[in-house]
């Protein structure tokens, strides 16, 4: 198992760790609760989610040269493939208002996604002054702190954007 | 189409979208959503609705 593995497996521990302790302290369930409209579009936002997923992977596959997509790795592709569909379903249900049950709210997730996206920035900002190409490919290693810090950006956008732009009427 | 009825009975209450959502169990923008007329709510959530505005199911979500 590599360092890299070893981090990201204690790194996900660590992060469990700490949801299961809040939920404790919090005396509260760890799902969710989504009135039933919102369990409406967010059915939709997985349908639209599993979608993409599906035809960016077509598209990989149709386009890719010999088994190889030129410049990307597959491992880095695989996790493009995550973020857009986690992308487009985030979106989706934020935009309709389905994407913060009725326990949470916008703070949580402004400062949930902020963590995500400082945590990312600073091995993000290495590998592009080190360069994202590894073997002429963007690999996993190399691409995945800039891409999940421009997806988390996205999504922070999103919701500060629909948070101030929805009012009571 | 939206529901002026649903609306009007709201703010005979006085109640907020807001204070209403809390008291039916639902998320402001759903209600938001249901005097807009974007969204057709349930049987079960229609009659909560009543039960809190003190309509009846004609009263508030009959087509006219």
């Amino acid at each position: 198992m590599s360092a890299r593995q070893i981090g990201f497996i204690a790194g996900l521990i660590v992060l469990l760790g700490i949801v299961v302790i809040c939920a404790i302290i919090k005396k509260s369930s760890l799902k969710g609760e989504y009135d039933e409209r919102q369990e409406l579009i967010r059915g939709r936002g997985y349908k639209y989610a599993l979608l993409t997923v599906m035809v960016f992977n077509a598209i990989c596959l149709i386009f890719g040269v010999e088994g190889q997509v030129p410049y990307f790795s597959w491992d880095y592709l695989t996790l493009v493939s995550i973020m857009l569909g986690t992308l487009v379903f985030g979106v989706y249900s934020i935009l309709h208002d389905a994407f913060i049950g009725l326990n949470n709210n916008v703070r949580s997730f402004v400062v949930l996604f902020a963590a995500c996206i400082i945590a990312n920035l600073f091995g993000g900002i290495h590998h592009l002054q080190q360069g994202l190409l590894e073997n002429g490919q963007v690999t996993f290693a190399t691409g995945s702190n800039l891409t999940l810090s421009v997806g988390f950006v996205i999504l922070l956008i999103t919701i500060l954007v629909q948070h101030f732009s929805s009012r009571e009427d | 189409m939206k529901n002026l009825r649903l609306k009007a009975a709201r703010a005979g209450m006085d109640l907020s979208q807001q204070q209403l959502a809390d008291k039916v169990g639902v998320s402001r923008q759903t209600i938001s959503a249901i005097e807009k007329g974007d969204y057709n709510p349930t049987i079960n959530l229609c009659i909560s609705i009543c039960k809190v505005l003190g309509k009846t199911l004609d009263e508030l979500f009959w087509v006219e």
